[in-house]
């Protein structure tokens, strides 16, 4: 009935041999000299438990992780700035996808396709030539829409192309050659550009507007009834 | 008076130190157990420094809470459990270091006892080898397990003893002792042949 679960000390036996024939540890001679020195003094440290209120370790993990967390954090919320479609207007969004950002008909832009090499820049040329092109001073605007769509458009800008020059170029002929005639900067006195520069525009100010036409219809007034009495 | 202490028991000497705070007692008692507690330490955590400051800091806390032992139990069995409760905790923080510990040197990882081409057959009968060995696979045994293989091969504790030192009852302690000798058995499988 008593069934022996472990076999105890019988099926050991060389290992307890073994252990039995380790050598004794003894403590230090000046043990009790120390012990009794650390009672008389009244030095009740105890070593161990002092490592022990160490947290040291627990704060190491927790730096790290704090660490972590903050660059994670900067890092999403930075992407979701950039990439938050959400964020735009919806009407920019839809204006900005025309039927016209695509060509009906490919023949109509691409007149004469090479083999090889520019194949779009070849269309893109093409279709420059075919349109009529402005006879007016214009900068030609390379525009990347939204839907991936390359399309050019022409700008007015208050600058004329004829007046315009290559400053480094102007600059090195005039240091070389200074009786030669100097070649005019953009905006030069020629001709005025039509730019005006910038403006405010202020608000109307509706009591100031009601006041002052008041006065002014009460000089008419005025004036029409004296009118009237010379008559 | 001391002469007289000298033929007392352990309990004896402690009821002397308790009742009238006789300090040649606890100093008799001291002179008993450093040495068993110094052995049992050392072959549980394995550091002759670390073991040397727990019988110390065991030895004060004996020296404090002189009041807290009681009559019924035995002397060596309250002081073998201060000193493996402190060598318990020393073990545990020792661990967490390793854990947070980015180059771990921790002497229970340099050798794999069970590689037999560590030792050549006929070096292995060499006393003094084979004994460097079981101190090694000792080291590298369960915490837990090593424990009690301790306190019963080494110290020559009961089984009642151990239970009573390591608050567990007496078929865990059999059960640990068992997986621990298993487990000593396989790492020096190269030397013994079990």
């Amino acid at each position: 009935m008593n069934k022996k679960f472990y076999n105890e000390d019988s099926e050991h036996q060389e290992i307890i041999k073994l252990l039995k024939d380790l050598p004794k540890v003894t403590a230090s001679d000046n043990f009790e000299f120390n012990l009794m020195t650390h009672i008389n003094n009244k030095n009740f440290k105890i070593k161990s438990e002092q490592k022990q209120s160490n947290f040291f370790w627990v704060l190491v993990p927790a730096t790290g992780l704090v660490i972590s967390a903050v660059v994670i954090f900067f890092v999403f919320f930075n992407q979701s700035n950039e990439f938050n479609l959400l964020l735009q207007e919806p009407a920019k969004i839809m204006g900005s996808v025309n039927n016209n950002d695509y060509p009906k008909n490919l023949n109509d832009v691409i007149l004469d396709q090479k083999p090889l090499g520019n194949s779009y820049a070849g269309a893109v040329s093409k279709k420059k030539s075919a349109t009529s092109e402005p006879k007016q001073s214009k900068t030609l605007r390379i525009v990347v829409k939204p839907n991936d769509v390359i399309d050019e458009e022409y700008v007015n800008l208050p600058f004329d192309k004829s007046k315009s020059v290559n400053v480094d170029a102007a600059i090195d002929n005039f240091s070389k050659n200074s009786t030669q005639p100097q070649s005019t900067l953009v905006g030069g006195v020629r001709k005025q550009s039509g730019f005006d520069g910038f403006y405010i525009r202020e608000q109307l100010n509706r009591k100031f507007l009601k006041e002052w036409r008041a006065r002014l219809d009460s000089i008419n007034k005025n004036l029409n009834q004296r009118v009237n009495s010379l008559r | 008076m001391k002469n007289n202490l000298k033929d007392l028991t352990d309990e004896q000497l402690i009821k002397e130190f308790q009742d009238n705070n006789t300090v040649d007692a606890y100093e008799l008692l001291v002179k008993r157990f450093k040495d068993p507690l110094m052995n049992y330490v050392f072959r549980f955590v394995g550091n002759k420094d670390v073991a040397s400051d727990i019988v110390q800091d065991t030895m004060i806390k004996f020296y404090l809470n002189k009041d807290s032992y009681k009559s019924f139990a035995k002397f060596s069995t309250w002081i073998y459990t201060i000193a493996g409760n402190l060598a318990r905790n020393e073990l545990k923080r020792r661990k967490r270091r390793v854990i947070f510990s980015l180059n771990n040197h921790d002497d229970d990882q340099e050798l794999q006892v069970e590689d037999k081409s560590f030792v050549a057959p006929d070096r292995a009968t060499d006393n003094s080898i084979s004994r460097e060995m079981v101190e090694k696979a000792l080291k590298k045994v369960k915490p837990v397990y090593r424990e009690v293989v301790v306190l019963r091969d080494v110290q020559g504790l009961s089984y009642e003893e151990i239970a009573e030192i390591t608050e567990l009852s007496i078929g865990t302690v059999k059960s640990r002792i068992n997986r621990g000798r298993k487990q000593l058995q396989k790492l020096l499988k190269n030397i013994y042949k079990g």
